[in-house]
């Protein structure tokens, strides 16, 4: 077995960012991951961009999320499709859907029927709000389950209105967290042979983010939140220094620190910088001492730093032991030494699109290695799906095109 | 029954990115045993400016729900062999220590492999194997590595920290899918592996959205400027921006509104009394919204500047329109859908009294979960010693004596 995931298969329902995500890093670890979407349009991100597309050309935001695999074709809106996808049901071991809420029921695909007809299908969901509570119904997408999750109000400056945290951690995040809810209960159907149901909601998720900041800027001084909400000021660790962002010689390349209460990499910080006499000065006995004379911390730092590069900075600092980041810019990043070496980020070819670069799976498995391959086209493997789970011939799929089934 | 409840994770894990992986395994049932230093534990319990002794941090507590403390010495080499004799009956050894930390205790993976060839290895590295691979990191340093510093906040500022843990806490959600995945893959094999995640990539991937969305459709190869910082704005599609409405100077809450598809715009337009505008060309998708930006906000601020943000919530999201509220954090820990939901929970510290926090994300329809607080340093040593090394009290006595535990 040369992939964590290629004994199971997966249909998956999934849209836009959340469910996606979620199924292609099962089909990174070797899963076979349909893709079921409706004939004609396809799953709506195919289409979704911040400039208008020709026509039939996929997004680049379908394309990075749905990798390695598999498209078919089905209408859910008809009942000859829905029964086609019942009878697939029996056949998989996963299935994963992000619709808006009510959609699954509204098809009479409810968690208790898909039961029914294969007790061992984990069915796995990702909704905004969850599945009950007042907000169940509403729709959410990344940056509504960010703003709900407190997210927004301790970022940014504290003179300016709370700001979006530019990562997608409410649908990224959901589909991260929805994959190891799968594998969770993998791990117990492996052993009972049943499934069951698995839910992920976005919001969760990024308030399962914020316990960071609601622990460090809240709950030390009002542990049941009853008082003052969590202030944004600009830096990660207010009140401890060096917490600030440094500039270089390079435009908008600014160096960030943090290493906690590691005395020795703030000595080791000050032999870099060129002040080893300040080894041993009370004044920066740890951060919060240093968070006091923040400003004589910052001005020795930043007179080091702004006669450097950004990752010349970045190098000398963090090959002397001392936790550094550098601001790196998305261009930057996608073209990284490290990271192209470690092969997380990697160039395809894409049929319609052509070159491209794009992400791998994270983590590194040592024996299931990741093979990137590109996002499929709408349908382009109905004939081989619909011959290998359900037997249908050429014709009989030719029949169900016609009639706009597939 | 519990998912998990048949593995056991011995982890040697500190702040953050390592408590949040194995954290959800304690929910779900498995026994997650922290190996901590004795006598001060790991870093985290005691991470804060009024840190007094014994009383640990709610950041600590936050992240070590649900699991078991022991204390054991690996700088002695009769605590690496207790070590390695749990680690024989141990299904995960779990790290986010230093690089080469593990290596230089003599418990890395080469070593565990021999006493267990069915353990799952599993590390959390800043940077993991490549040319920064001695590189320290902590949070901030992934985020800002990750791009997240560089797109977050405004244009004419400099970059800066978003609010959420993404660096840490991110990784951690990624590392414990790939260890669960790992846990399946020897079920059939019978071998266990090297299991390792790397923080800055993590954050990358957080990322993915605005790259595929603001940059590869026009520079596919990342060759050209990179995705400037555009507030709570996505350029291109609108409205997506943040609102003011009667309650943003004193609870700091905007509205946070999209409509990218045409039936959330027309329910937009129909609920802030626009639908004249239905149909109407310049506004016929969300590019031509962009186009038309200007005008677009001040229609819909319009409204919810005359409102509160939960009038303007409830009315919008009824309507259809994704839309919510920049909550602030004592809001969002007192908000009744998420008290219902247990992702806020109440529940009491033996030093600490009764305290909120955060429950579960996961939720699995067969394993409702009992949540405990974060162990006391070295709470479990009787239990998980006499569990797995069969130590009697006298035993663990004469340990505690020599410093090893």
């Amino acid at each position: 077995m040369s992939k964590a995931l290629e004994d199971i298969k997966v249909l998956d329902l999934t849209q836009w960012e959340a469910g996606p995500t979620c199924t292609e890093m099962m089909a990174f670890l070797g899963a076979d991951v349909i893709k079921v979407e409706p004939p004609g349009v396809g799953d709506p991100a195919r289409h979704f961009s911040t400039v208008p597309l020709d026509p039939g050309v996929d997004s680049f935001y379908f394309i990075y999320f749905n990798l390695n695999k598999k498209s078919i074709t089905l209408d859910l809106d008809k009942a000859r499709g829905v029964e086609i996808l019942k009878e697939m049901a029996k056949k998989v071991d996963v299935l994963v859907e992000n619709f808006e809420p009510g959609t699954m029921e509204r098809m009479g695909l409810t968690y208790d029927v898909l039961k029914e007809l294969n007790p061992g299908l984990i069915v796995a969901r990702i909704t905004g709000y969850g599945s009950y509570g007042p907000y169940a119904n509403y729709p959410c997408l990344d940056a509504n389950a960010q703003a709900m999750s407190g997210s927004f109000t301790f970022t940014g400056w504290s003179d300016k209105p709370p700001v979006k945290p530019a990562p997608s951690i409410g649908e990224t995040g959901a589909g991260v967290n929805l994959f190891a809810g799968i594998m969770m209960a993998l791990h117990q159907k492996d052993r009972t042979g049943k499934g069951q149901f698995v839910e992920v909601s976005m919001v969760d998720t990024a308030i399962n983010l914020c316990r960071v900041p609601m622990s460090f800027r809240q709950s030390e001084d009002d542990q049941m939140f009853r008082g003052k909400p969590a202030m944004r000021t600009g830096v990660p660790s207010p009140g401890q220094a060096p917490s600030n962002i440094y500039p270089t010689k390079d435009n908008d390349a600014y160096i960030v620190f943090m290493f906690g209460t590691a005395q020795r990499q703030w000595e080791a910080l000050l032999k870099i910088i060129g002040h080893p006499e300040l080894v041993g000065d009370p004044r920066f006995v740890d951060p919060y001492a240093r968070g006091k004379v923040a400003d004589v911390v910052d001005k020795l730092i930043s007179d080091w730093t702004s006669t450097k590069g950004g990752l010349e900075a970045f190098n000398a600092l963090a090959s002397g032991g001392v936790s550094t980041g550098v601001t790196l810019t998305s261009s930057q990043a996608m073209n990284d030494p490290h990271v192209t070496y470690r092969k997380k980020v990697v160039e395809l070819t894409h049929p319609v699109r052509g070159k491209y670069k794009t992400l791998s799976y994270a983590p590194v498995l040592e024996k299931s290695p990741v093979d990137v391959e590109n996002a499929p086209l709408l349908g382009q493997d109905n004939e081989k799906v619909y011959a290998d789970i359900m037997g249908y011939t050429k014709d009989y799929l030719a029949k169900l095109k016609e009639i706009g089934v597939v | 029954m519990k998912a998990l409840d048949d593995i056991t994770v011995l982890a040697c894990e500190q702040w953050e990115a390592g408590t949040t992986a194995t954290e959800p395994m304690a929910f779900m049932g498995a026994t997650v045993i922290m190996c901590e230093a004795p006598g001060r534990g790991q870093v985290g319990r005691t991470a804060r400016p009024t840190y007094k002794a014994g009383v640990d941090t709610f950041y600590h507590i936050y992240l070590t729900m649900n699991k078991k403390s022991i204390t054991l010495n690996l700088q002695n080499p009769k605590g690496v062999e207790i070590f390695k004799e749990i680690a024989k009956k141990a299904d995960i050894v779990h790290d986010n220590l230093g690089p080469g930390t593990m290596d230089r205790l003599g418990v890395g993976y080469e070593a565990l492999k021999k006493v267990n060839p069915r353990l799952i290895v599993s590390t959390i590295k800043g940077f993991g194997q490549g040319p920064y691979e001695k590189y320290f990191c902590m949070d901030g340093v992934a985020q800002a590595v990750g791009t997240s510093y560089s797109m977050t906040g405004f244009p004419d500022k400099p970059p800066i920290s978003p609010g959420v843990s993404l660096g840490d806490t991110g990784t951690g959600m990624f590392s414990l899918g790939a260890i669960l995945a790992a846990i399946h893959q020897r079920r059939i094999t019978g071998e266990g592996q090297f299991v390792e995640v790397a923080m800055a990539e993590c954050s990358m991937n957080y990322n993915r959205a605005n790259y595929a969305l603001r940059q590869a459709e026009k520079d596919p190869l990342f060759q050209g400027p990179p995705i400037p910082r555009a507030g709570s704005t996505l350029p291109g599609v609108a409205p997506y921006n943040i609102y003011k409405t009667m309650d943003s100077a004193d609870k700091d809450n905007y509205m946070m509104i999209i409509a990218r598809e045409q039936k959330q715009w027309n329910a937009l337009l129909q609920v802030i009394g626009r639908d004249d505008l239905i149909g109407n060309p310049k506004y016929r998708d969300c590019w031509t919204r962009w186009q038309n930006v200007a005008e677009v906000d001040k229609m819909i601020e319009d409204w919810t500047s005359k409102r509160s943000a939960s009038e303007c919530f409830n009315v919008l999201a009824q309507a259809g329109v994704p839309a919510s509220i920049t909550l602030n954090s004592t809001q969002m820990m007192n908000d009744p859908h998420f008290m219902q939901r247990e992702i806020v929970l109440e529940l009491d510290h033996p030093h600490r009294g009764k305290y909120k926090t955060m429950g579960c994300v996961q939720r699995l329809s067969d394993n409702p979960i009992q949540y405990g607080t974060g162990p006391l340093l070295g709470e479990h040593n009787a239990e998980i010693f006499g569990r797995y090394l069969g130590y009697t009290h006298l035993e663990l006595a004469k340990l505690v004596a020599e410093g090893i535990i």
